[in-house]
């Protein structure tokens, strides 16, 4: 007992001991929401569920082992990287024009430029299911952008049912529903560099090429290294959009690891070996974070 | 003549932002206009844009549906409660780390970002099993815990930075008043981050609202599920006309369109104040 209050004595001088109670109830939660069920998949990435007993019966690494033979794992892997890769540089393609159009001085007011930047946002409030929905009326067969197909190339594209066409169609979708939230990081990033380092540059008889590649892309290589990455992590998993697109076909051509995840855990009750999948993407992923938080570190410390 | 030149340009650049903002709003024009349309010309061939005959057919389909309805005021309660659930641990956590000497302050901030790229899907199988376990499969409070529990970390991190932004001194003279921390938190400095506090109620409420995938797992029906997946189960269903579908999306939008239209500037300080900042 007086080591118990030896220890509080101790904890007393460093620390502010009405601060556990703020941070306390928060901490708690996340523990309960996240940290928690996140532990669970571990054990039971070592086990196998028995559906008839309902029980689990330990089978060491088998699960990983069968994991790397699937071949429909690795499909969906590849999917999920060509999907990932591909949206991070329409992101970046999309949001750096944006932002870089929304940063220039010759607005003719900031009410118009408000305005415009309001406008270019708005993509970002719908949701993956309003997106699936409004994008599935222009890619459906009678919709306008088979019209257009048709018109230009000769030929009616099926957006969604042509097995070379479907990921990337529902590849703009999801660009279009998430480059507003990327195009304004980087307008902040951009806003916040200092003026005066274009305005020296300007009297050395710089052009605006040579500035923005020599001030502009040095001073936002971190942050778009940063947004790079948390693009990745948020496409790498995604699940909604393209599930209620296309469910993953035609012929598995949008058959993402999220999809794998869902139909081996959920649909055909394969615990032990979604889990497996589980355990790897949360492996896979914290590379990622670990990465993002050391570029994070060093931002702060700048 | 230098006139006419300056009203010719700005002609040209108004012509090109408004080209550019209608190309990328088109989606969502397009389909309001859609559901004004009468369900016989909606894939009339070659397609046109404007109705031919307004008409209010996909709204009275969709208001006529009680499910319906009900998929809207199950989104709203969720993610009205969501929200007012990571306000009230955001501010806790926040001004927590703000004002107190803590241990391993630095890890649990880095944790704290960590924990705002979770990937949420790896844990679809364990909220399912939980949620079972517990009795708390369809059924409003395990959403409302899901989607806190992945827009608190946000929520603590940019209540943080409006708290540290605020002089401490200010609670101070609260303090010695006989004001408790908790009272001198609700009563000076959060109306003080009240920029903070509506950013983060309108970024959970934006976010819950629009969550799909913990909506689909975790519900059964139209009982409790809110209207994303309303939305989605449209896709495949073949009995729901056209002009219905984008009625009830176009309807989905406008609680989000009346927060982001007042609450656009509070949004954007979400957005950039967030880990990358």
């Amino acid at each position: 007992m007086s080591l118990f209050r030896s220890l509080v004595r101790r904890y007393k001088e460093k620390y502010d001991l009405v601060g556990i109670l703020f941070i306390g109830p928060p901490i708690i939660y996340l523990f309960l929401i996240i940290i928690y069920p996140l532990i669970t998949i571990f054990p039971a990435s070592f086990q196998e569920y028995v559906p008839s007993s309902q029980s689990f019966v330990f089978v060491g690494l088998k699960q990983f082992q069968r994991l790397f033979a699937d071949k429909l794992f690795w499909l969906s892997i590849k999917t999920t990287f060509v999907f990932a890769g591909f949206t991070v540089i329409l992101h970046l393609l999309l949001a750096w024009a944006l932002a870089l159009l929304l940063n220039t001085r010759w607005w003719p007011s900031w009410r118009v430029r408000n305005l415009f930047r309001a406008v270019l946002l708005f993509p970002w409030i719908f949701s993956p299911a309003a997106c699936a929905l409004l994008w599935g009326i222009l890619y459906h067969p009678r919709g306008f952008l088979s019209y257009f197909s048709q018109q230009l190339l000769h030929t009616r594209i099926g957006f969604l049912s042509d097995p070379k066409v479907a990921l990337w169609s529902v590849l703009l979708v999801n660009g279009w529903n998430w480059y507003p939230f990327y195009m304004i990081i980087l307008l902040g990033g951009l806003q916040s560099i200092d003026r005066s380092l274009y305005e020296s540059s300007e009297i050395d008889g710089a052009n605006r090429f040579q500035s923005f590649f020599h001030i502009t892309l040095p001073l936002m290589t971190p942050l778009m290294m940063m947004i790079v990455i948390i693009d990745f992590i948020g496409t790498f998993i995604v699940f909604d959009l393209v599930w209620i697109m296309t469910k993953g076909g035609p012929l598995r051509t949008t058959y993402l690891i999220s999809f794998f995840l869902y139909e081996k855990g959920l649909m055909t009750y394969k615990l032990g070996y979604a889990s497996a999948v589980s355990v790897f993407m949360a492996l896979f992923l914290s590379a990622f974070v670990a990465v993002y938080l050391i570029l994070y570190l060093r931002r702060s410390k700048v | 003549m230098r006139a006419t030149k300056k009203v010719y340009r700005s002609f040209l650049v108004y012509g090109a932002l408004g080209a550019v903002g209608f190309l990328f709003l088109f989606p969502g024009i397009y389909g309001v206009l859609v559901s004004f349309k009468l369900n016989r010309e909606i894939f009339i061939w070659p397609p046109a844009i404007l109705p031919r005959l307004w008409s209010l057919e996909g709204y009275v389909e969709i208001l006529s549906q009680p499910k319906y309805i009900r998929y809207f005021f199950n989104a709203f309660l969720i993610s009205t409660f969501t929200s007012f659930v990571c306000v009230i641990l955001g501010s806790l956590g926040g001004y927590g780390i703000s004002r107190f000497r803590i241990p391993a302050k630095g890890i649990l901030m880095l944790g704290i970002i960590a924990l705002m790229m979770f990937p949420g899907p790896i844990l679809m199988i364990p909220y399912v099993r939980l949620s079972k376990a517990l009795h708390l499969y369809d059924t409003y409070l395990a959403l409302v815990m899901v989607n806190s529990g992945f827009s608190l970390p946000i929520a603590i991190w940019l209540l943080k930075t409006f708290f540290d932004s605020i002089p401490p001194a200010i609670e101070e003279a609260a303090l010695i008043d006989g004001c408790t921390r908790l009272k001198a938190l609700i009563y000076v400095i959060g109306p003080l981050a009240r920029a903070g506090v509506i950013a983060i109620f309108a970024f959970a409420f934006l976010r819950t609202w629009n969550e799909f995938m913990f909506a689909m797992i975790l519900t059964k029906g139209p009982e409790r599920a809110p209207i994303s997946v309303g939305l989605a189960s449209f896709f495949t269903s073949y009995n729901v006309h056209w002009n219905a579908i984008m009625a009830t999306t176009g309807l989905s939008i406008i609680p989000l369109m009346i927060i982001f239209i007042f609450l656009q500037r509070y949004i954007i300080s979400g957005i950039t104040g967030g880990a990358v900042k």
